[in-house]
C-alpha cells in the first residue's frame, strides 16, 4: 500500500553530521537499533515568544525523529534540558532540524555572523574554508581509536582548537559532537591491506588530507553528493565509501555494500558553535550554563555513540554482510602507507603544530595502554 | 503583517507580473522587517548558495539538449521509425504522435518543447491523412506532457534539488507512470480513431522500410540509451549525462546526419543564456522562504490543516491533486515546484508517502497543468505553431486530459510503479 | 562587412556583454565536464578541482543570465493579466515589474556585502580560490542587472503597439485541410464517373 513505503534520503544534509535518523526502540544492547524508520515519533519541543524568556536558536542537520535517540540528537536533548534547567526556564534553545534554515559553512558562518541564528553545528571536515583549527581531526590514521581522540579533544590541543577558530571565524565551540569512527564498506572483498582497495572507485569526503589519503592508498576518489551516495553506489558508480556505522545503517548502504571494514582511519566529529556576537550579550554566569551544558551533552553523545555503535556493527553483521576488522598489523600497513600525506597536513597546520599533535598523540596512547 | 497579508501580497505581485523570484523576495523582505526572526543576510546568502548546486547544472545543458535534437535533424528520424512501426493500423498516426513524444522526451526534459518538435512533423501530417486539425493538435498538446514525465525531466531536477531528493532515483521511477500515461493516450485514441475511421489508406508495413528507418535513425536512438544507460551503468552523474547528450547530439548532428549547420552551435547556447539565468534566479528567494516560513512555523501550520482533514494516505494524495490542479490551472512548474513541493513534502512523509513517489505525483499534476487554461503553456504552443483558437484545442483535448487525470490516480495510489521499479533494480 | 557595420557590432558586444560572458561559460562548462566524463571513463581518472570551479561558472553564468533576462524578458513570471490588458496599460504594468525589480535588488545590495564581509576570509576547499572575490561576482552583475532594468524602462516608455504583434503560424493547417479535401473530391468525382 502507499502508506507502507519507508522514507528515505529526506534528510538534506550537506556535511553528513547527522546522516541517521530514528530508533524507535530504546536503545539496549540486545535490541535491533533501528534507524532511518519511523518519522516524527519524538517532538522537538516547540517554544513561542513569552514575556522574559529569551529563545536561542539551533540551526542543525539532526532529523527531527532523532531527538534524544541517537548521539547527535542526545546531545541536542542534553543541550536543550540543561539550559532550561540552569536558567530556570529564562532561556530555551529551540531547535531547526533538517538543516531547513542553512547547511554548509558559507551559509552557517555567515548567518552566526548577521545573527540570522544563534547556534549551529557543522562537521569538523567541513571547516577547511575558513579554518585550519581543526585539521587535526581530519587527519586518516591518525587515532588508534575513539579514546584517543577524546584524549586529544578534552587535551591541550582540543583547547588550540577553540581559541583558533574563535580568532578566525568569530564563533564559541561548546561542544564536540560524536557520530563515530568511520569504517569503510564495498562491494567486491574483505579488505585487509591498501592493495584490496587498489581498484576501487571510492567515495570520500571532499576534503584535501582525505582524498590524497584515500589515493596514497591506491584507491581512484570520486566525488559524489551524500544524496546521492546510495543510488550511486546501487549503479556502481562508486564501489566502496567511507562513513560511521550510523550513516551506513540509516542510508541503508549495506544493502548494496556486501562488505564492511571496521578500520575506525578516522573520528567524525561536529563542532557545537555559538555566535561570537550572541556570546558578547550573554553574562558571565550565562556563558558558564553554555560551558557547562555543551561538555553534559558532548559526554551524553559519546556515551550514545559507543553503546549504539556496538549495537549497529552486530546488526549489520545479522543482516548478512560481511564484517571484518583490521588486526593492529593490518592496520600499521595502512598508516605506513599514508605516511605522505601527513606531511600535507603539516604543511597545513605548521610544522610546531604538527609535532605537538604526534606528542600528544604518543602521550595518550601510552595512558591508554595502546 | 499576518501570515494571510503576506500571502495576499505574493499573489498580488504574482499576478501583476512581477518575476516570481521579486514577488518571493519583497514579502519575506517585509516578512523579516517586520518579525524581526532573522536577517537580511540570511537572505543575502541564498543568493549565493542557491544557484551554485552541482546538480542545478543539469537544466541548463537539458535544455540546449532539446534544441541539438531538433535541429540536428535527430527528432524527425525517431518519428519516422515510430511511422513505420505503426502507421498503418487504426489510429496509426496518432499512437506514432504519441511514441513520437515519447522517444522525444527520453532525451528532451520540457513539455512544450515536445509539443513543438513533434507537433510540427506530426500535426501537419495526421491532418493530411485525415484526422480533424482540433484533435490532431489536442492530442499532441497532452501527448507532449510525455516530455516532463519520461526522463530526463526539468520538473524531476528541480524537485530533486530543492528537495535533495536523489535525481537518478526520480528519472528511474519516471519509467512507470510514462508507461501508464503512454498507455492510456493510446487507448483513447483508439476509441476516437475507430468512431471517426481515423486510418491510414493504403499503407501497408514494409519490413524493409521499417529496418531502413531504424537504420537511419540508429544514432538517434542511441542518444536516450546514452543519457540514461549513461546514469544507470554509472559511467556520470545526471548533470554529466546532460552534458553528454549535448556533446554527443552536436557530433551526430554535424558529422553524422549533417543537418546542424557548426556556425548554428554558438548561437543555439547563446539564446539560452538569459533563460537560464531569468528560471534559475527565481531559486534565491525560494530557498530563502522556505527557511523563513520553517522560522516562522508556517510549514507546520500548513501540515496540520492537511493532517487535519485526514491522515489517510490515498485522500492525502486526492487532496494533492486537487490542490495541484486548481493551482496549475493558474501557475506554471517551476513555481509550483519550488514553492510548493517543499511544503507538501512535509505533508506527504507525515503520512508515510515516499519522496520520490510524491516527486512522480507532483510531476504528473505538472503535466496535466501543461493543458488547462488559463495558462497553459503546450496549448499555447499548440496554438501559436497552428493559429487554431486554444479554445477549440482545448475541448478536442478533454478526452485525453481526462485520461491524464485517470493516469495520476493510477500512478497515485500505486508507488509500485515508481518507487517499485527503484527497488526491483536495487535487489 | 562594411565599416559601419564592424562599428556597430561593437557596440552590440558592450550593450550585451553579459550574454556573451555568460556563453562563453556555458560553452566552458561544456568542455570542462566532457573532459571530466571522458577522463574517469577512460583512464579513472577524476579532477574534483572541475566540479568546484564549475559550480563557480554555474553561478557566474547565472548572473550574467539575469541581467540578459531584463532586455529579454526572459525571467518566469505569470503572464495571465499582463497578455489580457490593452496596450497602454500593458506598458504601465510591465514598467512597474521592472521598478519592483530594481527596489528588490538595490535592498538586497546591502545585506549581500555584508555577507561578503562575514565570509571574507574564506577559501575554496579545493583550489583555495578566495571566497570574497568569488561572491562579489554577485553585487557587480546586479548591478549591472540594474543598469539593464533602466534601459528596459526607457525601451518600454517608448515601445509601439504594433511591435507587440501577432507572429504568423509556423504550420498552415488550413492549406493542408483545403489540399486533402481537393485530393479527396478529385478521387471520389473519378470514381463515379
Ligand atoms: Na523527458
Ligand atoms: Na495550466
Amino acid at each position: 500500500g502507499l502508506g507502507s513505503a519507508p522514507s528515505e534520503t529526506q534528510n538534506s544534509d550537506n556535511n553528513e553530521s547527522n546522516a541517521s535518523s530514528s530508533s524507535s526502540t530504546e536503545v539496549s544492547q540486545t535490541e535491533e537499533v533501528r534507524v532511518g524508520l519511523d518519522k516524527n515519533v519524538y517532538e522537538i519541543p516547540q517554544y513561542t515568544q513569552q514575556e522574559g524568556v529569551r529563545i536561542a536558536r539551533i540551526s542543525t542537520s539532526l532529523s527531527a525523529a532523532d531527538y534524544g535517540v541517537t548521539p547527535s540528537g542526545v546531545l541536542f536533548k542534553t543541550m536543550v534540558d540543561e539550559i532550561e534547567a540552569r536558567s530556570g526556564g529564562k532561556i530555551v534553545l529551540q531547535i531547526y532540524p533538517a538543516n531547513q534554515l542553512a547547511s554548509g559553512a558559507d551559509q552557517i558562518i555567515s548567518s552566526l555572523a548577521s545573527g540570522a541564528f544563534e547556534i549551529s553545528e557543522l562537521s569538523a571536515g567541513s571547516w577547511g574554508d575558513y579554518t585550519t583549527a581543526f585539521a587535526p581531526l581530519n587527519i586518516p590514521f591518525l587515532y588508534k581509536n575513539i579514546d584517543v581522540v577524546h584524549a586529544i579533544i578534552d587535551g591541550e590541543i582540543g583547547d588550540e582548537m577553540v581559541q583558533q577558530v574563535r580568532e578566525d571565524c568569530n564563533v564559541v565551540p561548546i561542544g564536540f559532537m560524536e557520530l563515530g569512527m568511520r569504517q569503510m564498506t564495498n562491494s567486491s572483498r574483505e579488505i585487509h591491506a591498501p592493495a584490496d582497495l587498489s581498484d576501487l572507485k571510492i567515495r570520500v569526503q571532499s576534503d584535501p588530507i582525505q582524498i590524497a589519503a584515500f589515493e596514497a592508498l591506491g584507491g581512484s576518489c570520486v566525488s559524489v553528493p551524500f544524496s546521492e551516495l546510495f543510488t550511486a553506489l546501487q549503479q556502481k558508480l562508486c564501489e566502496a565509501q567511507e562513513n560511521p556505522i550510523h550513516n551506513i545503517v540509516s542510508k541503508k548502504f549495506y544493502e548494496v555494500q556486501p562488505y564492511l571494514t571496521v578500520s575506525e582511519h578516522s573520528p567524525t566529529e561536529s563542532i557545537l558553535v555559538l555566535s561570537g556576537v550572541y556570546w558578547e550579550t550573554l553574562s558571565d554566569e550565562e556563558k558558564t550554563w553554555f560551558e557547562e551544558a555543551g561538555k553534559m551533552a558532548t559526554d551524553a553523545s559519546r556515551v550514545a555513540c559507543q553503546l549504539q555503535t556496538e549495537t549497529l556493527l552486530n546488526q549489520v553483521e545479522d543482516y548478512g554482510i560481511t564484517v571484518t576488522t583490521l588486526t593492529p598489523e593490518e592496520k600499521q600497513v595502512f598508516v605506513d602507507q599514508v605516511m605522505p600525506v601527513w606531511d600535507m597536513a603539516e604543511e597545513i597546520m605548521g610544522q610546531e603544530k604538527w609535532n605537538e599533535l604526534l606528542k600528544a598523540v604518543d602521550k595518550a596512547e601510552t595512558q591508554l595502554g595502546l | 503583517m499576518s501570515i494571510g497579508l503576506i500571502f495576499l501580497l505574493l499573489f498580488v505581485l504574482l499576478f501583476l507580473g512581477v518575476p516570481i523570484g521579486i514577488s518571493i523576495g519583497i514579502p519575506i523582505c517585509l516578512l523579516v522587517w517586520q518579525t524581526q526572526i532573522t536577517t537580511f543576510e540570511f537572505i543575502a546568502q541564498f543568493m549565493y548558495t542557491k544557484p551554485s548546486e552541482f546538480t542545478l547544472l543539469a537544466l541548463p545543458f537539458f535544455i540546449v539538449a532539446g534544441d541539438i535534437m531538433d535541429t540536428g535533424g535527430l527528432s524527425k528520424r525517431l518519428v519516422g521509425v515510430a511511422n513505420n512501426l505503426i502507421g498503418n493500423v487504426t489510429g496509426g498516426l496518432g499512437i506514432v504522435a504519441i511514441l513520437g513524444c515519447m522517444f522525444f522526451g527520453a532525451v528532451s526534459g520540457s513539455s512544450p518543447a515536445t509539443v513543438a518538435a513533434i507537433g510540427t512533423i506530426m500535426i501537419p501530417q495526421m491532418v493530411r491523412a485525415g484526422y480533424d486539425k482540433y484533435y490532431a493538435t489536442g492530442l499532441i498538446a497532452v501527448a507532449g506532457g510525455l516530455g516532463i514525465i519520461v526522463p530526463p525531466s526539468f520538473p524531476l531536477v528541480l524537485y530533486g534539488v530543492t528537495n535533495d531528493v536523489s535525481i537518478s532515483d526520480l528519472f528511474l521511477a519516471g519509467f512507470g507512470p510514462a508507461l501508464v500515461v503512454g498507455i492510456v493516450l493510446v487507448s483513447i485514441n483508439f476509441i476516437y480513431s475507430k468512431r471517426y475511421g481515423y486510418k491510414e489508406e493504403g499503407k501497408t508495413v514494409h519490413f524493409k522500410e521499417l529496418l531502413k528507418s531504424i537504420w537511419d535513425a540508429k544514432w538517434a536512438l542511441l542518444m536516450p540509451v546514452i543519457i540514461l544507460g549513461g546514469i544507470y551503468s554509472g559511467a556520470c552523474s545526471p548533470t554529466e549525462a546532460a552534458v553528454i547528450s549535448c556533446v554527443y547530439g552536436l557530433f551526430i548532428g554535424v558529422f553524422v546526419y549533417k543537418e546542424l549547420d557548426v556556425r548554428n552551435i554558438v548561437p543555439m547556447f547563446k539564446n539560452k543564456v538569459d533563460f537560464i539565468g531569468g528560471v534559475i534566479f527565481t531559486f534565491a528567494p525560494a530557498g530563502a522562504m522556505g527557511a523563513i516560513f520553517a522560522y516562522l512555523g508556517y510549514t507546520t501550520v500548513v501540515k496540520n490543516f492537511f493532517l487535519g482533514i485526514s491522515t489517510n494516505p490515498y485522500v492525502i494524495v486526492l487532496l494533492m491533486y486537487a490542490l495541484l490542479f486548481v493551482v496549475g490551472m493558474f501557475v506554471q512548474t517551476m513555481p509550483a515546484i519550488v514553492i510548493l513541493s517543499p511544503i507538501l513534502l512535509g505533508v506527504a512523509e507525515a503520512v508515510g508517502i515516499d519522496p520520490v513517489h510524491f516527486g512522480l505525483i507532483v510531476t504528473l499534476a505538472l503535466a496535466v497543468a501543461f493543458v488547462t487554461p488559463p495558462v497553459a503553456l503546450n496549448l499555447f504552443v499548440a496554438s501559436s505553431m497552428t493559429g487554431l483558437s486554444m479554445e477549440r484545442i482545448t475541448r478536442a483535448a478533454m478526452p485525453f486530459i481526462a485520461g491524464l487525470l485517470a493516469a495520476e490516480i493510477i500512478v497515485g495510489f500505486n508507488p509500485i510503479l515508481t518507487t517499485g521499479i527503484i527497488d526491483f533494480f536495487g535487489k | 562587412m562594411t565599416e559601419q557595420q564592424k562599428k556597430f557590432s561593437w557596440y552590440k558586444i558592450v550593450d550585451n556583454i553579459e550574454i556573451y560572458i555568460g556563453t562563453a561559460i556555458f560553452l566552458i562548462l561544456l568542455v570542462l565536464l566532457t573532459v571530466q566524463v571522458a577522463f574517469r571513463y577512460i583512464f579513472g581518472i577524476s579532477f574534483s578541482w572541475i566540479e568546484e570551479i564549475s559550480t563557480i561558472l554555474m553561478m557566474s553564468m547565472v548572473y550574467c543570465g539575469v541581467a540578459g533576462a531584463v532586455r529579454g524578458r526572459k525571467f518566469l513570471r505569470i503572464e495571465i493579466l499582463v497578455d489580457k490588458m490593452p496596450f497602454k496599460i500593458k506598458r504601465i504594468l510591465l514598467i512597474f515589474d521592472n521598478l519592483m525589480q530594481a527596489a528588490w535588488i538595490v535592498f538586497m545590495l546591502g545585506p549581500f556585502f555584508n555577507v561578503m564581509k562575514s565570509i571574507g576570509g574564506g577559501r575554496t576547499s579545493i583550489l583555495r580560490l578566495p571566497k570574497f572575490y568569488i561572491y562579489a561576482v554577485i553585487p557587480v552583475l546586479l548591478i549591472l542587472t540594474l543598469i539593464r532594468t533602466a534601459q528596459e524602462i526607457n525601451i518600454l516608455m517608448h515601445e509601439h503597439e504594433t511591435q507587440l504583434g501577432k507572429s504568423k503560424p509556423a504550420i498552415d493547417l488550413d492549406a493542408i485541410v483545403r489540399e486533402r479535401d481537393e485530393a479527396l473530391a478529385a478521387k471520389n468525382g473519378g470514381a463515379s464517373q
